[in-house]
């Protein structure tokens, strides 16, 4: 069991159903804007300007708020005055719920405090599977690069949940059919991969390429997740491999055997990890 | 007058797809398109592109070896890399081997821009 966030808790209970999930989700960014959309709502940037931090938050780890400062658009005064407001007109996911009639408060507030319980278990104990294992160094690289690049290229954050080794991956992985994996060739050879649905895919490529969910095919969906799975191994093998060694990275590779990772390899290694656009594994085979 | 006409090398439809949105929108016309480095060298040498894109993972050819040869048909072939990998080796060999600027993807279409203006 790993960590997930309180919709897909939900969900899994089913106190609520997929199209109430996908609904409240909608709700929720209806209702929350972005501190840029903010910003161009206020006056204090034009379209332009928040385009530019856009693209420069391709690029860049930072937060749409410390780039608009960096680019001297908005003054630190005017960056406060929308977190406020943000703050002030935030609404929470499971408040959503209730004013979507999806489900009732007494309920919500029983299973938040669950929910909370059983995510702080689950990350302690997370955080000593990883500490524990031998190869804990590339999890926490390999954790933080996808983190990071799913914000930079696709605009929603990531999250690590937890660790699952060889033989169990199979299970747990096994509703994921379809497999990305590319290959480094080095000291050491290591195969990363992204376990993932056909629905998670088509999101990858309708917001990499900025294109219409509804124009993405099943082939495009194929080539964005492994040029997604392409950058991360690019960054990932630039910062585990020494710099005394030299590595060639191969094409991606598509397949639908999650099991042929597990029977290749002596030691498989899958980072759960969740996102808003649905959870997925990325792999570590050796 | 500079040149604008552009050869795009990616074995990603996708990469393809969103670097000619980002070339057109900004008065560059991609006259053609290659997905492994041999297209990419035949390509080359049919349209004379005035900036080439170059991916370096790619199947067949990879982007090195096709650096080498367009530089080898047109030492004054105008280069730039575009790739995920970018190790201060991969860097500097394919700097040394004639490309005339390496950018990281994903990349920032403000950069990439950039690049091709600076050619």
């Amino acid at each position: 069991m790993a960590t997930k966030f309180f919709g897909q808790y939900l969900l899994e209970k089913s106190l609520i159903n997929k199209d109430q999930l996908l609904s409240a989700l909608n709700e929720q960014r209806r209702l929350n804007p972005k501190i840029g959309e903010l910003a161009v709502i206020e006056g204090y940037l034009d379209d332009a300007q928040a385009k530019k931090i856009n693209q420069r938050q391709k690029a860049e780890d930072a937060r749409f708020g410390d780039l608009a400062l960096n680019m001297k658009f908005m003054t630190e005064e005017q960056l406060n005055t929308l977190i406020d407001k943000q703050a002030g007109i935030r609404k929470f996911f499971g408040e959503i719920l209730v004013d979507l009639g999806y489900i009732e408060r007494e309920i919500l507030v029983n299973e938040l405090n669950t929910h909370k319980q059983e995510q702080k278990e689950l990350e302690h104990n997370s955080q000593l599977k990883i500490a524990e294992h031998p190869d804990a160094r590339c999890i926490n690289l390999l954790a933080d690069i996808v983190g990071k690049l799913f914000t930079r290229t696709l605009g929603v954050p990531a999250t690590f949940c937890g660790l699952t080794l060889s033989e169990d991956l199979k299970i747990s992985a096994s509703r994921f059919t379809h497999l990305s994996s590319i290959s480094i060739e080095s000291n050491i050879d290591t195969t990363l991969s992204i376990a993932c649905g056909n629905g998670l895919m088509h999101e990858v490529a309708s917001r990499l390429i900025q294109m219409d969910l509804s124009e993405v095919d099943d082939e495009l969906a194929w080539d964005a997740t492994g040029e997604l799975l392409n950058i991360i191994t690019g960054y990932y093998a630039k910062d585990s491999i020494s710099e005394a060694y030299s590595y060639k990275a191969k094409p991606p590779v598509f397949s639908n055997k999650l099991e042929s990772l597990t029977e290749i390899y002596q030691t498989v290694i899958g980072l759960r990890m969740d996102s808003e656009l649905g959870d997925f594994y990325v792999i570590i085979s050796r | 007058m500079k040149g604008n006409t552009v050869l795009i090398c990616d074995d990603s439809r996708s990469i393809r797809l969103i670097t000619k949105r980002v070339l057109n929108e900004n008065g560059y016309t991609v006259v053609c398109e290659a997905s492994n480095g041999r297209e990419a060298t035949e390509q080359y040498q049919q349209h004379k592109p005035d900036i080439t894109l170059l991916d370096l993972v790619m199947p067949e050819v990879d982007g090195k070896q096709a650096l080498k040869q367009i530089i080898e048909l047109d030492p004054n072939a105008k280069i730039i890399i575009l790739s995920s990998l970018g190790s201060e080796q991969d860097v500097e060999e394919c700097l040394s081997n004639g490309a005339t600027s390496y950018i990281q993807k994903p990349f920032e279409e403000d950069i990439l821009i950039r690049a091709l203006n600076n050619i």
